[in-house]
Order: C-alpha cells, then structure tokens, then sequence
C-alpha cells in the first residue's frame, strides 16, 4: 500500500504547555498494544468513533477497484466483506485469512490451479441496493479490474494470474477464468500454483460490487464517493442515492457522508446481519472522519477528548515525549509494527555502487541507530537488518539476523573498510573509494522534510569515512520518488525510498522491488535495478547501459521459485531469498521497521491495531462517549 | 509613478473624452486576456511539459504498470499533444466545461471540480486577505501620517523606526516568533489553522485570525507607512497647500482636507493591486499558520502534481493582479484628466 | 506570494523621484555620495553589511576557534526515548539543532548562502534588467512594446509559486537545468531569483533612460554619429549608475528573503549547506521551535540584521539620489 506522507504541512496547535519533565531514562518503549484495553471493564456497544486525519490522500479517488492507500483499505475493512477475509485485528495473528464472504476455506484442486468457493445466503448489499450479493457481484469486481480504462492500480495481482485476465480488455467484459455456474458459487481457474492467492482475494478490489451503482463508473476512480456497503458500515446518506436516475443525473449527486476533503462519515449498514459475520464486532454505532490539516490540532483534541483517537498522522516528537514521559499518559500511545521497510537503495548501474564491495561497505559504514535517532528514538521502530519486517515472515527471521552487525548498531569503519579493501574502486587499499570519477560528486535523492533530511547529514557523514563523497539533493515526497523511478536519470543512491506491505506475504516485497517485471522506464519501483538485462533494457526503453563487464544479478528464478510454492515450505524460501537479497545482491541498506504510531483519549475503551491496513481496527475498538449517530452530519 | 501631486478635481469628461476612455477600457481589458493567456501558456510549459512531478506515475498506484499509466495519462487527458490540451484549457475557461463557467477542469488528487475546490478555499484566503489589508491600512496609514506631520520628532523616527524594522522581517521567521510568544509562552492567542465562523462560530474563527492578520499585516503597514509619509510631506510642500495656508486654514484642515486627499490617492493604486495579489493566496503566511487557502493549496499541487490546481491558481491570481491594475488605471485616468488614454 | 515579493519591490523601486537626477546639475555622483556618508542610519548599514562580510569570510576561522565545523554531528538530549536538540550552552553558545550540529557556527556559515543571494543572484538581475531596460527605454516603439510587455507580465506571475515548481523541476532531472549550468542548490536559487526579479530593474532603468533619452547631450553624441551601442553603455549608463547602484540595492533585502522562504519550503538549499531560511525550516519540523526556541531565534535574528542592514543602506541610497522625497 501506498505510503506517501505528505509533509505534515502546519505547524501546531499543541494547547498543552510542552513540560518536558526530567528526562526519564531513554529508549522505554511503549508496550506492544496489539490488542489492550485501555480502561477497565467490557468494551460496550454505542457511541462514535471520532478521528481525524490530515488529508485522505487517496491514490484512486476511493474507487476499491483502484485504490491504493492504506488508510482507505482500513476504511474499507468497515464497509466491504470479502470471499476471505482477517479478524482486523493486531499481530502475526492479523494476517490470518478467514472465510467471510464463503461459507468456508475454498476447495482447491491438488494442481493449486482451481479454488471454488460457496457463498454465504442472506448477506445483502447496503442501500439503496438493499439486495442479496450474488458471485456474479464479485464476478464483475474482477472484470472491473479487467477493464483497462478502470486503471486497477494493483491489477497486477490478477493480471496473469487468473486465466483471461490481462488489464487489457476495453470494457466490462466476461473473464474466461471466473465461473460462476450458479448465485452462490465462483470458481477460479488460475495460469499457475500461486501461493498467496487467497491474500489477493482478500483485496478490497475483489469485494463484490453491484453494478446498477458501478456501471455509472466506467472509468477509474469515479465510484468512490458511491462505495455501495456489503460490510457492517455503510457511507452515512447512502440511502438517498437514488437508483432510478440516469448515471449522468447520478454522478453529479455524491452520497453526502463523504466528502474527500473534508469527511468521511460511516453509519450502520441496516441490511448487515451480524450473524453471518464472526470476524468483525461492530461496537461503535457510527464512525466520523473528519480533514484536519493541522496535525498538532487533531493531537489536542485527542489529548481533550474531543477526539477518541487519531487516525494515520504520525504525532510530533515534541507530542510524543509529554506521552512517553508520563506514565499516566503512556498507556495511550499505541505503537504498533507498520509492516513498512525504510531502506537506502543503491543502483546496482552506476559507479561506486556496481561493486557489491562498495555495498557491503556501505552497509557497514552505516550508523543506523543514528538514523533511528532522527526519527525520533526507538518509539518509531525497530532498526531493521534485513529486507522483510518480521511479521511478515511470521517471525521466522526476525532481527536476530543480521548480516552487517556492528555494536550498538552504530557502523563500523572496521568491517566497512575490510570490504571497501576488496573494491575495485580501492586501488590504494586505504579502506577509501579512491577513484575520484567514482567516488565524489555522487547524486544522493532525499526528502525537504524531518526525519529524512535530519538523516542526510549523518549519512553523508558516514559515507565520507569511506571515501565517498555523495551531493544530496531535497525534493517532495513525489518529486524524489519520481526522480528515483525514472530509470534514465540512473540515480546513484537514494535515502527516501520505503516500502509497506500490500498484503502479509514477501511476494509484495520481491517482485516489485527486485523483480526484472518491475522495470519499466517510468514508475519503476526497482531502484536498484536488479535483475536488469540489455534485452530489458532495449525491450522497455530504460535509457540506462550495464557497465562493461559487470553481470548484474537477479533474483527472478528465486521470486518464481517461492511464489509456486504455500504455506510452511513457502515461509522458508522466502527466508531464503531475504537472506540471498542481503548477501549476495546487496542494493539496500534496510535502517528501520517502521512502527505505526496512534494516540487515542480515554473515552476509547477497547484499543485494536488492524494488522492488514497498518491502522485503527474500526470494525474492533470500542468508544464510550454517549454520542449519538444523529449529532453527525 | 507617484500619482498626481494636487488634489484631483474630477473632471468632467467630454463627449469625445468618454468615448475615448471606453476604448481605453476595452483596450486594457483585452490585454488582461491576452496576459491571462500568456501566463497560462507559460504554466502550461513549466508545469505540463516538463512536469515537478508526473501526475500519471504518482497516482496510478505504487508499482504501475504501463497499461495503467496509459489509463490514468487518458484519464487526465494528458495523452493528447501539448498544444491540444492548452487549446482544450483555453476553450472550456471561455466556453465553460461539464463543471460550468469558467471551466477550470478537475484535480487529479480529489477527482472534484477545481471549482469547487476553490470555492471551499476561498473564504480562507479571503479571511486573511481582507482581515489583513484592514490591519494593515489602520496601522500604517495613521503612523505614516503622524510621522510625516511630527517630522524629525521622536514620534517620526519611532514611527520610522517600525516601519524599517518590519519591512526587513521574514514573514516566516515574524510568524514564528509571534506564534512562539503570544501562543505558545503567553497563551494569548490561539494557535494555528482555520475555523470557519459558519460552523465554530464568530469567536473562534476571529481568535485564529487575529495573529495571521498582524503578521501578515506588519510588512503591508511598514510599507504603507513609509509611502504615506513620503507622499504626505511631498503633497505639503505644494504651492497650493501654501495657498491654503496663506488663506489662514488652520493646519489641521489644511492637512485633512487637503494633503491627505491628494497623497493617499498612490496608495490607493498599491492598495489595490496588493489585494489583489493577496487573493491568489500568501503561500508563507498560509504554510506558518495552516491556512488551507489558495496559497497552500497551489503550493502543495506542486507536490503533488495536480497540474489543473496549479493552473487555476496561476490563473486566478494573475487574472486579480492585472484585473486591480486595470481598475486602479481607469479609476486614475478618470481622477486625474491629464493621464492621456494613450 | 505577496507576502515575500510583491510589496517591496512595487513599493520601494516604483516609488521613485527620478527626475531629479536633473536637477543635481554638474557632479552628481559626487553629491549623491556626500549625501549618503552624511546619514548616520545608513552608514551604520554600511558596516553591518561589512562586518556581516567578513563574517562570512572568515566563518571557517571561527569554526576553527570553537573546535568543530558546520556539519559535525554531536549527541542529542534524551526525553523518555525521543531525541531532542540541546540548548544553549558554553559549548554550543546558540545550542544545537535536531541533528547536533552547533547552531552558532551554521548560522555564521549561513551569512555565506545569503550573502551568494545577495550579491550574485541580485547583480544577475541587475544585468540583465540594464540591458533590457536601456533597450527598451533608448529604441523605443516595438522593441520597447515587447520588453515592457514581458515585464508586466513577468511582475504578474505568482512569483513564489512559479519558482517553486521550476526549482522541483531542475532538481528532479540527474543533470539539473540548462544543460547541467543551473545546479540544484544554491545556484539554482540564485539563477531563478534573478530570473524573477530583473524586471524591477527594468522598469526603472527603461524610465530612466526615457527622460534621458531627448536631453541635449544625447542629441549632440546622436548628431555626432555615435553608434546606438556607444551612446546607450557610453553615455546614457554612467548617467544612470547612481539609480541603477540604488534600486539594485533595495532589492537586494527582498531577494535575501526570497532566498530563505525558497528554503524555509524546501525547495532551495539542501540541509548541508546552512541557510537561514533552512535553519527556520527544520525549527518548524515537529514543532521544535516550541521547545527549541533558539533553532528559530538566532537565524531569524541575523536574516533580519542582514535585511535590515541592506534596507538602511538602500534607504539611505536612495534620500542621497533623491533629497526631496527623503526622510529627513
């Protein structure tokens, strides 16, 4: 999922008087806050959930068949069910899949290639639809998917994947590989074994979605301020959208609980049962999401309790310290694993970094607990040592492993300069890049903003023990990103680049951002440029050349190899190709496992992190706060 | 220019003259839109042509894939050549588009209406516009004045003083100290975003104002000040202020009556093309005190990419500057019969 | 935009009195400088500028004298986990900033990156505002139509706006701008400052060079047959050195500004290089300045010495070119 923070634009509004009391020992953490109640006594049923959050900044207009942020995938939680779904809940045990949608686990045939699932009777669309969902409902989520001028942004799931699906088709079209012989039955036919295909059934693009609403929405994006419910919560007004109008009446009356810039309001679906749903609890009556640019605004309210909770914003440090230094605060603070991987990349192409020797060194050289520093301290996660959080792998690496340890994780110019000694680039075998045309004047992309440009210093700092004279250049989160993945600007090393889990299996890790399939001229998610062939190069127009005599390694073969694979023998190639990427490929420097940070007020009673959108469990917290659904709006 | 240095009696235009400033007017009004088109020429090739940002890549998802940048590129309308798209842009500002008139088209991030978007920004930026240009004009003017009329006293060199110092501070670095001092150490004043009065209530809204205001105001009210002055002690020393003077008027009259008239007349004209700046949004002063107005919401479709919010902005902007310049010009041609309509 | 740009500019240069120049009669440079030396405030200007000078020069000295450079890094003050900067000390006279770095010696180095703006970007614009303006003001007619137009134009652009997206735009390429020639960093400030602000300049120079134009000694070097080039850089320019050394000067102020609020939104100087303008940036980022008030306070306090310094300077230029219309 999509991780563009925008610049935490404002400044204040912190009412708090900022008493910094004595510096209570450093790097407590919060504790783990999976899943803890924050007062005593059973979590009740009423009230309203009332957050905020600084812009939606949502990547599809909303549309689920689109949509690719975080944030909305947490929304969607609370508003769509899926064939398969999670408990929305915190912890390795969020990423389980149950049925939600189906009456059970599909069958699958013993090729891996056909997975048939029956559907639950009685669950019925949210209004104005008001009638029962048919596989056909979900059948046609894929062919929206399908159709090329809908733009599904992670398509490529699919795309190949299921037989007949391509992204190419012009319009709502059958997909040769979806059977759906009767209302409550659908089948998949898939291209080959893949092993994480039920974590793509529980995308919120393949909810169903009735297409009386969507087929006014032939382009992307434009259904999203009409979501029609299947879930537990529907848009506040959806009631008043009528069907009886023409679709060119009908997109220009938007169902009024949403506003993209200014709120989202979710209200009880009235056709949900809760009976044929034993993965959500459903405690609040109604959920209000209000736009608050002013980030230190919405902290204040929360600290008043006008405000349950917030929402995405990560909390100012100077916020943060008054939660983390008084105990009676603390237990509000929840910090809780983001499933995201902050890393340095280097490009494999350009001069010092196409010497793996160079990487190695610079993965030594590295004082990563400084840049946890910049961020703030331990609170905002966990130094990471190699490529997958651990959640993601259940645990089974976790940072134990850590190929470029140094003490205190502070770099060594040690064990850096033993390896830039067996550069090429080290002609003098001082430890130091000593090839000037190599060594100085190197590109480094950063972001204008904290925490990145309070790292630039130290890298730069550190990159200079070895020889390395980089230039760094500070642009907007999308201008660096967009600098970064244009291949033809070859940039040499970058320190703004992360990447969040889209769903709890490394797939979503290695192909997009190690896979040769990944390169493309622009949008080009592999930085580093591994696996990159002159054939690629020529195919797609990348505008880069492989220096003489260098084979760049890829790690295609190892991708295809887990991905055919599932469950435990899966989880241990996977392992594998961490380790390999760490070892052998070397294109980042991996500094921190990024933590999620939400602050929530007493009057929220039950405090639940939902695992798969990275946020506030909405359909699992509870509030106690007397508001009433009718004071909203 | 200084504008006229007597009091203006205003003339009364002859047949030939009136016809001659209507052509005037039309003539003026027609560079408007010629400047209009320019400048959103100009837009078009720094922020289309060789984009900050690529729109396509930044909202088709975080690993895209060609088919969907083709789709998203379609969707914006940004796969038709350059030149057929400004003409497109020039045509729906002129005809309208499936938003209405102006057509402004729609913003890639909200996928709404750049009318609509504005239209919830605007009363921001208004706020902070009007609030400040009435700070500043009763704050500036006064002093200027005092100054000029106790010249060479404490009084002058005080009021001298203020205006060099604010008219030497960053925006940024005064908005900062003020939240810094009244907000943050004294408590005084709210701190920073905007409330709406139709939902927080006249109260709320004026106490996030009012240190916007000032800081944004004290650079405006430096500027106004020195120019009050210098005009107010030039007009005095016309020869018919002597006159009046000669004629016993005591000198207060002689100075409201008759100096100010004619030295405020410039600053009118600065007045009204600062405003109209003013209305395209101050992009610190909206940043230092989280304003969501026009301002910031055109700095951040640089970020973001939102080209049409750009062009709208620009446009807007310059469409109020050259728009205030024009009338400020015929409202001073019509004052002062010896600017020619040439 | 206004905020920054617009009212210096339109109410200092525009606000001219250039007709007097005339009226000086034989040595008006003389004049003019007898004038200015008389005026206490800008002669106090003058030497904060000059001490401001030789700040700036020998910045590397005083980071020598108090043990360590503008980038080295020192350790962070700990609250319950989170790292803040250190105040004020006998060590750090200015405190440290969110990446222990010695406030002091960056807000020293910053005078460099201000002082560059200064006089680098500002002579720019003044260049290339003389040429124009001495073109336009001396030909006349189309040529006159076409440069005046391109200034109004240019003065009614969202200036801020504008130099943020081409900023964004020469950084986000691998060469930067114009062929490799605009570096991202404070070149490229400087080229986009200058772009933006010779047409103040020009407007002034133009309406200089127009009531110059019909007096008698340029008649007599036209009758004498004095190439067109002779008589604009020959004998209309050193007429106009005295206005043309006093607009440049009160723009100078205005550009400084613009050259910290380009980097107070992050789009100037990268965080390596001290710039006040920076500094104040990384103060706001998660409201440091509320706790680390000296983040904000010191940079600010010499941004707005230098500013001022320029203005009283400029201020006091301008009284000696133009007596009547001075504050005295």
């Amino acid at each position: 999922m999509i991780g563009l923070k925008r610049k935490t634009a404002g400044l204040l509004g912190m009412g708090l008087a900022l008493a910094l009391v004595a510096a209570a020992c450093g790097g407590t953490s919060p504790g783990p806050s999976a899943s803890s109640p924050t007062a005593s006594g059973q979590p009740t049923r009423g009230g309203v959930l009332r957050t905020a959050i600084s812009s939606f900044g949502f990547t599809g207009g909303f549309d689920p068949t689109d949509e690719y942020l975080g944030l909305a995938w947490d929304f969607y939680g609370a508003m769509l069910r899926n064939l398969v779904s999670y408990k929305h809940i915190g912890g390795a045990a969020g990423n389980a899949l149950y049925p939600d949608l189906a009456t059970s686990m599909p069958e699958i045939s013993p090729d891996g290639l056909t997975y048939t699932f029956h559907l639950k009777s009685g669950i019925k669309f949210g209004p104005p639809v008001n009638r029962e969902i048919t596989s056909q409902d979900i059948a046609y989520a894929f062919e929206r998917i399908n159709d090329k001028n809908a733009g599904a942004e992670y398509g490529f799931y699919y795309d190949g994947v299921i037989k007949g699906m391509t992204g190419q088709v012009n319009g709502i079209k059958p997909v040769s590989g979806i059977e759906t012989p009767d209302a409550t039955t659908i089948i998949f036919h898939l291209t080959q074994p893949t092993g994480d295909f039920l974590y793509r059934l529980a995308m919120p693009a393949t909810a169903p979605i009735p297409v009386e609403v969507a087929k006014c929405f032939p382009t992307g994006g434009g259904y999203g301020r009409f979501v029609i419910s299947s879930g537990p919560y529907m848009i506040q007004g959806s009631q008043d959208l009528s069907l009886s109008q023409s679709c060119s009446q009908m997109v220009k009356n938007p169902i009024s609980g949403f506003d993209p810039t200014k709120q989202l309001i979710l209200v009880r679906n009235p056709n949900y049962a809760q009976s044929t749903d034993n993965l959500r609890s459903n405690y609040v009556n109604a959920i209000d999401i209000q736009v608050d640019a002013n980030v230190s605004d919405i902290f204040n309210k929360v600290a008043a309790g006008t405000l349950d909770s917030s929402l995405a914003d990560p909390p100012p440090t100077t916020t943060l310290t008054q939660y983390l230094t008084n105990p009676s605060k603390k237990p509000y603070l929840h910090s809780d694993s983001g499933d995201r991987t902050w890393y340095i990349t280097m490009n494999l192409l350009t001069p010092p970094f196409d010497d793996v020797h160079v990487r190695e060194a610079v993965n030594f050289i590295i004082d990563k607990a400084a840049l946890q520093q910049a961020w703030g301290g331990p609170v905002f996660g966990q130094i990471a040592t190699h490529i997958m959080p651990p959640i993601m792998l259940n645990n089974a690496l976790t940072s134990s492993y850590d190929p470029y340890k140094t003490p205190g994780e502070t770099g060594s110019l040690a064990l850096a300069q033993a390896q830039m000694k067996l550069s090429k680039y080290d002609p003098k075998h001082d430890g130091k890049c000593d090839i000037a045309s190599a060594c100085t004047n190197i590109v480094m992309i950063n972001r204008n903003y904290a925490p990145w440009s309070t790292m630039e210093p130290i890298v730069v700092q550190d990159l200079a023990k070895i020889g390395i004279q980089v230039v760094p250049r500070e642009l907007e989160t999308g201008a660096a990103y967009q600098t970064i993945d244009t291949t033809k600007n070859n940039i040499p090393i970058a320190l703004n680049a992360g990447w969040g889990k889209d769903y709890a299996d490394p797939f979503t890790f290695a192909q997009p951002l190690f896979g040769s399939a990944a390169l493309i001229p622009v949008g080009n998610t592999n930085y580093s440029m591994v696996g990159v062939t002159s054939a690629i190069i020529k195919k797609q127009g990348l505008g880069v050349t492989i220096p003489k005599g260098l084979s760049v390694p890829s790690v295609d073969s190892l991708i295809n190899q887990c991905e055919g694979q599932a469950g435990a023998t899966r989880q241990q190639c996977w392992v594998n190709f961490d380790e390999y990427v760490m070892t052998k490929v070397v294109p980042w420097v991996p500094y921190l496992w990024a933590t999620n940070l939400t602050i929530t007020a007493p009057s929220l009673t039950k405090w639940v992190f939902d695992q798969f959108s990275g946020y506030i469990s909405l359909t699992q917290v509870a509030v106690n706060n007397n508001i009433s659904v009718s004071s909203l709006g | 220019m200084r504008g006229p240095p007597q009091a203006a009696p205003a003339p009364v235009p002859s047949g030939s003259d009136d016809w001659d400033m209507w052509r005037y007017v039309a003539r003026r009004l027609l560079w408007v839109v010629f400047v209009l088109l320019v400048i959103s020429a100009i837009t078009y090739v720094i922020f289309f042509i060789m984009p900050p940002v690529n729109p396509v890549v930044l909202f088709a998802g975080k690993s895209p894939t060609p088919t969907i940048l083709a789709t998203v590129s379609h969707q914006f309308g940004l796969d038709k050549p350059v030149w057929e798209q400004y003409l497109l842009f020039v045509k729906h500002v002129f005809l309208g588009d499936q938003y209405g008139w102006p057509g402004l088209g729609f913003s890639f991030q909200y996928r709404e209406s750049i009318r609509s978007l504005m239209a919830a920004r605007l009363p921001v930026t208004a706020s902070l516009a009007l609030g400040a240009a009435l700070v500043w004009l009763v704050i500036g003017i006064p002093i200027g004045v005092a100054s000029a009329i106790k010249r060479r006293t404490l009084v002058d060199r005080l009021a001298m003083g203020f205006a060099l110092f604010f008219v030497s501070a960053p925006v940024f670095w005064l908005g900062l100290m003020f939240l810094w001092i009244f907000w943050f150490r004294l408590g005084w004043a709210a701190g920073t975003g905007y409330y709406g009065f139709t939902t927080n209530g006249f109260g709320t809204w004026l106490n996030h104002m009012v240190m916007p205001w000032v800081v944004l105001a004290l650079l405006y009210a430096a500027f106004y000040a020195r120019m009050a002055r210098g005009n107010l002690i030039e007009t005095m020393g016309e020869d018919y202020i002597r006159t009046a003077r000669a004629k016993g008027l005591s000198e207060r009259r002689v100075i409201f009556r008759h100096g100010l008239r004619s030295s405020l007349t410039p600053i009118v004209t600065m007045f009204g093309m600062d405003l109209g700046g003013l209305m395209g949004g101050a992009i610190i002063t909206e940043t230092v005190f989280n304003l969501q107005g026009i301002g910031q919401w055109a700095y951040q479709s640089v970020g973001t990419g939102d080209i049409p919010a750009i062009l709208a902005v620009t446009l807007v902007t310059s469409f109020a500057i050259t728009f205030a310049n024009l009338v400020v010009d015929i409202v001073y041609a019509y004052l002062d019969p010896r600017v020619r309509y040439s | 935009m206004a905020t920054v740009q617009a009212p210096s500019p339109s109410a200092g240069p525009a606000d001219t009195g250039v007709t007097q120049v005339a009226v000086v009669g034989r040595s008006p440079w003389n004049l003019f400088w007898s004038r200015f030396v008389r005026d206490r405030a800008a002669l106090a200007g003058a030497v904060l500028i000059g001490e401001l000078i030789v700040l700036a020069i020998v910045a590397p000295l005083v980071a020598k004298m108090v043990g360590h450079g503008p980038n080295e890094l020192f350790p962070l003050s700990v609250h319950g986990g989170i790292y803040l900067p250190t105040g004020p000390s006998s060590h750090f006279w200015f405190g440290g900033d969110q990446n222990g770095r010695d406030v002091f010696v960056r807000t020293i180095y910053g005078a460099r990156t201000s002082l560059v703006v200064a006089f680098v970007a500002t002579g720019f614009a003044m260049i290339i505002g003389v040429v124009l303006g001495t073109i336009a003001g001396y030909f006349g007619g189309w040529i006159d139509t076409i440069i005046s137009r391109v200034i109004d134009i240019v003065l009614s652009l969202p200036l801020l706006l504008f130099a943020i997206g081409l900023a964004t735009v020469c950084s986000t390429t691998a060469t930067g701008c114009l062929g490799g020639l605009l570096q991202p960093g404070l070149s490229l400030v400087s080229g986009i400052i200058a772009l933006f602000t010779w047409p103040y300049i020009g407007r002034i120079v133009r309406g200089q060079v127009l009531s110059l134009r019909e007096r008698e000694f340029i008649q007599a070097a036209h009758a004498m047959g004095a190439s067109d080039a002779r008589i604009m850089f020959g004998e209309l320019l050193p007429n106009l050195v005295a206005p043309i050394v006093v607009y440049t000067t009160l723009i100078i102020p205005s550009n400084i500004i613009f050259e910290a609020s380009l980097s107070f939104l992050g789009v100037g100087i990268p965080q390596t290089t001290p710039s006040w303008g920076r500094m104040l940036s990384d103060a706001t980022a998660n409201n440091l300045f509320t706790y680390a008030w000296w983040m904000m306070l010191f940079p600010g306090v010499f941004l707005l010495l230098t500013t001022l310094a320029f203005n009283l300077v400029g201020d006091g230029l301008r009284d000696a070119l133009d007596p009547r219309g001075s504050r005295r």
